[in-house]
C-alpha cells in the first residue's frame, strides 16, 4: 500500500535565544506518484444536477448541456451516472444506473429545455437520492449541482441547505457545486460544497464553465487518498493554530481535502512558544511539533502516516537572524495572509465601502511582489474594485479566498516561479489560474 | 415483494385484524402511526371506510382487503387527511388504497446508510424550516398519492357520467356485476351473475336447466330467429 509521505518544514530553523517565539512551519502531505497501468481509478457515481431555470435558456444552458455530455463522455462504462433537471419542478431525466451505452444519456441531455423559477434545493436532494442509491458500489459518490441563480424555490436557507449536504456527506455522498454568471448565491455554493466535502466553482460566462467541470473530473480521477485527517501536537504551554481554515472534527484534528496522486496538500500551523518554554524543550529534546495523518487509500483501505518530529535549536540573536527564510513556507503564508485581506475587501465591497477595499488590495498586491501569481489574483480583483463591478468582485475574491486556503499542490511548485504557460500545462486540478471565474487561455 | 403481498390469503376475526395491522404499520416503517384497536376498526367498518364484511355465525370476517383499507387509512389518518374524506374516497374507489399503498419500486438494493440518512433529510424539511415548501420526493407521501388519486377519480367519475348519459343509460353511475362463466364444453359457455349464483337453491337450478333445455329445443332459435 502506497502511503503519503508527512513532512514538517519551518519558516526558520531555530528559534530566538531570550524571546517569546512565533514559529511558523508547513505541514505538507505529499502523495506518491500515480501508479501504473494495473492501478483502477476508484469508480465513480455522479448525480449531474443541472439548472434549467429561465436565465438558463440560451447559451448557458447549451453550455451546461455540452458540460454534462463532457462528463457522460469522460465516465467509464462501469461508472455511474443520474441526470437531474431543475426550475419550479425537478425532473430525474436519468435514475442512477451504470453508464453503459451512452446514447440514452445524451439524448436526455440534449432534451433540457429552460423554464420556471430555481428550486435549488430540490433539484440537489434528488441528485444526492439518485446519488445514494450507488454509494455502496462506488469509490466516489457525488452531486454535481449547478446553478446560475438564488434559490428561491422550496427551502433557501443556506445553514439549512449546508447542514443537509454535511448530513449527506457524512452517509458517502459529497455535493461539488458550480455557480455560472454573475447572478448566483456565492455563499450558498461555496457553504453547500465546504459542508458537503466537495469542490466549488464557477464560470463568469458560459465559455467558462468547461473548465471547472474538466477540472473536478480530473480531480476525481486522480483522487488516491481521502478521509484525510491531520493531528497536530505541541507540547504543554505552546500555542497552536492552523490557518487555513480547515473544519475541525470533534476530536481536534483538521480534515483535509482529498489528495491527488503527485499532488500535496498541507496545513500552515502558526506556534506561539513563550520564552522560558523554548529552553525547557531545548534540555529535554522535546519536540516543537509533531504530526499525524490517518487516511483511506484508494480501494478504502485504512492507513496512518506520522511525520519526524519537529524539534529546533535555540540560536543567539546574531547567528538567527542570519538564518534564511524557507521561501515556500513564506510563499504559502503569504497566500494566505493574501485569503484573509480578500475576504475583507469583499465585506467591504458589500457595504459599498470601496476606499476600504482599494486600501486593502494596495496592502495585499505590495505584499505579494515576490510571488507573481499571487500578485497577478490581486490585480484582477483591484480591476472589478477599480470599476466598482460588485457582484464579479464578490465572487472572484471569495473563491479566490478559498482557493488560496486550501488548494493542491503541485510537488515541483518552486516559490517565486510562475508562468502561464507552465501553468497550462499541468494536470487542471493543480492550475494556478490567474483568475477563478475564467478558463485558463493558453498562450500562443 | 411488498410488505402486504405476503397477507394476501390472510382471513381473520377483529382480533386478529387489529394485531396483523399494528405488524403491517410496524414493517412498513410507520410506527408513528397508532397502532388500530377494536374499537377504531368498528367505528371505521361504521364509517364505510372498511368494505363490508362476511360473517361466520356472530363475528365478523376481515380479509386482505380490509387489511390495506385500514392501514392505507391509518397512513392518511396520521398525514392529516379528515376521515369524512378517506371514507368519501374509499366509497367511491377503493382501489385508491392500491395508490395509497403502492410506492414505485426502487431500482435495486440501496446503501442503508446514504439512502436511509437521504430519507431523513426529506422528513426534516419541512418541520425544521418553518415557511418552507417541503420538497418533492420521487417517492410521494400516502397522503400526496391519496390526494392525486382523489382528484383523478373525481374526474374519472364525472366523465364516465357524462359518456353513460351520451350512450342512453339513465343512471349516471355504472352497476358493476360479477359475473361467472361456466364452460359446459369448448362451444357452449353458461354466464351467470356471480351473487346470485351463490344463492341460488337446488329448486331454481333444476328450473334454469329446465328452461336451457327448452329454449334449446325451440326451432326458431336454433335457426337464429327471435323466439
Amino acid at each position: 500500500m502506497s502511503t503519503p509521505e508527512l513532512v514538517i518544514t519551518p519558516r526558520r530553523s531555530a528559534l530566538l535565544a531570550g524571546h517569546a517565539n512565533t514559529v511558523e512551519a508547513l505541514v505538507r502531505i505529499r502523495a506518491p506518484g500515480r501508479p501504473g497501468e494495473g492501478h483502477r481509478r476508484q469508480s465513480l457515481n455522479l448525480a449531474l444536477v443541472i439548472d434549467r431555470s429561465g436565465s438558463m435558456q440560451g447559451k448557458p444552458l447549451a453550455e451546461a448541456r455540452r458540460c454534462a455530455e463532457f462528463i457522460v463522455e469522460q465516465l467509464s462504462s462501469e461508472d455511474r451516472v443520474s441526470i437531474v433537471a431543475y426550475d419550479s419542478e425537478v425532473d430525474v431525466l436519468v435514475p442512477a444506473r451504470r453508464v453503459g451505452s451512452r446514447a440514452g444519456l445524451r439524448e436526455a441531455i440534449r432534451a433540457i429545455e429552460s423554464r420556471g423559477m430555481t428550486a435549488l434545493y430540490d433539484g440537489w436532494y434528488e441528485g444526492a437520492g439518485q446519488a445514494a442509491l450507488g454509494t455502496e458500489e462506488a469509490g466516489i459518490s457525488r452531486v454535481l449541482l449547478l446553478s446560475d441563480g438564488q434559490a428561491n424555490r422550496g427551502l433557501t436557507a443556506p445553514d439549512s441547505i449546508a447542514s443537509r449536504c454535511a448530513a449527506m456527506a457524512d452517509a458517502g455522498v459529497t455535493t461539488s457545486t458550480y455557480g455560472l454568471g454573475q447572478n448566483f448565491n456565492e455563499d450558498l455554493m461555496v457553504a453547500m460544497a465546504r459542508a458537503g466535502r466537495g469542490n466549488h466553482y464557477y464560470g463568469q460566462t458560459a465559455d467558462d464553465l468547461m473548465d471547472p467541470f474538466r477540472e473536478e473530473f480530473e480531480l476525481l480521477q486522480a483522487i488516491g487518498f481521502r478521509q484525510l485527517r491531520l493531528a497536530l501536537q505541541a507540547p504543554a504551554g505552546v500555542s497552536l493554530e492552523v490557518l487555513n481554515d480547515y473544519p475541525r472534527e470533534d476530536d481536534g484534528r483538521w480534515r483535509l481535502p482529498d489528495l491527488a496522486f503527485d499532488s500535496e496538500a498541507w496545513a500552515a500551523v502558526r506556534l506561539t512558544v513563550p520564552a522560558g518554554l523554548a529552553v525547557e524543550l531545548q534540555h529535554g529534546s522535546r519536540p516543537l511539533l509533531e504530526a499525524r495523518l490517518t487516511f483511506a487509500d484508494a480501494q478504502g483501505r485504512p492507513g496512518s502516516q506520522s511525520s519526524a518530529p519537529l524539534v529546533l535549536p535555540i540560536l543567539p540573536a546574531e547567528a538567527y537572524a542570519a538564518l534564511a527564510s524557507d521561501s515556500q513556507v513564506a510563499e504559502r503564508f503569504g497566500e494566505l495572509a493574501a485569503a484573509g485581506l480578500q475576504e475583507r475587501a469583499r465585506l467591504a465591497a458589500r457595504r459599498g465601502d470601496w476606499a476600504t477595499v482599494d486600501a486593502l488590495l494596495e496592502h495585499a498586491l505590495a505584499d505579494a511582489q515576490s510571488n507573481p501569481w499571487l500578485a497577478g489574483t490581486i490585480e484582477v480583483l483591484r480591476g472589478y474594485a477599480a470599476r466598482r463591478e460588485l457582484q464579479r468582485f464578490s465572487k472572484e475574491a471569495l473563491f479566490t479566498a478559498h482557493r488560496l486556503r486550501s488548494r493542491l499542490a503541485a510537488p515541483d511548485e518552486a516559490a517565486g516561479d510562475y508562468s502561464v504557460a507552465e501553468e497550462a500545462a499541468r494536470t487542471s486540478f493543480l492550475r494556478r489560474k490567474p483568475e477563478q471565474g475564467k478558463r485558463l487561455e493558453k498562450p500562443e | 415483494m411488498s410488505v402486504l403481498d405476503k397477507f394476501q390469503h390472510w382471513e381473520g376475526d377483529i382480533w386478529e385484524f387489529a394485531e396483523v395491522a399494528e405488524s403491517v404499520l410496524q414493517q412498513l416503517g410507520r410506527s408513528d402511526v397508532a397502532a388500530p384497536n377494536i374499537r377504531l376498526i368498528r367505528d371505521y367498518a361504521q364509517r364505510g371506510i372498511l368494505s363490508p364484511t362476511t360473517r361466520e355465525g356472530k363475528l365478523a370476517r376481515y380479509n386482505f382487503q380490509h387489511l390495506k383499507e385500514l392501514v392505507a387509512a391509518r397512513i392518511l389518518v396520521s398525514e392529516g387527511v379528515p376521515l369524512a374524506k378517506i371514507a368519501e374516497q374509499f366509497e367511491h374507489d377503493r382501489d385508491i388504497v392500491i395508490v395509497v399503498l403502492g410506492m414505485p419500486p426502487r431500482p435495486k438494493p440501496v446503501a442503508a446508510s446514504a439512502r436511509a440518512r437521504w430519507e431523513e433529510l426529506g422528513g426534516t424539511s419541512a418541520s425544521t424550516v418553518p415557511g418552507v415548501s417541503e420538497h418533492r420526493s420521487p417517492y410521494p407521501s400516502p397522503s400526496v398519492n391519496f390526494m392525486r388519486g382523489a382528484v383523478e377519480a373525481t374526474g374519472r367519475r364525472q366523465e364516465l357520467g357524462q359518456a353513460l348519459q351520451r350512450l342512453g343509460s339513465e343512471s349516471d353511475v355504472l352497476s358493476p356485476r360479477q359475473l361467472m362463466h361456466l364452460a359446459l364444453t369448448d362451444w357452449c359457455t353458461v354466464v351467470i351473475d356471480s351473487d346470485r349464483l351463490r344463492s341460488l337453491s337446488a329448486e331454481e337450478a333444476d328450473d334454469l336447466g329446465r328452461a336451457v333445455s327448452a329454449a334449446l329445443s325451440d326451432p326458431r332459435i336454433r335457426k337464429g330467429e327471435k323466439p
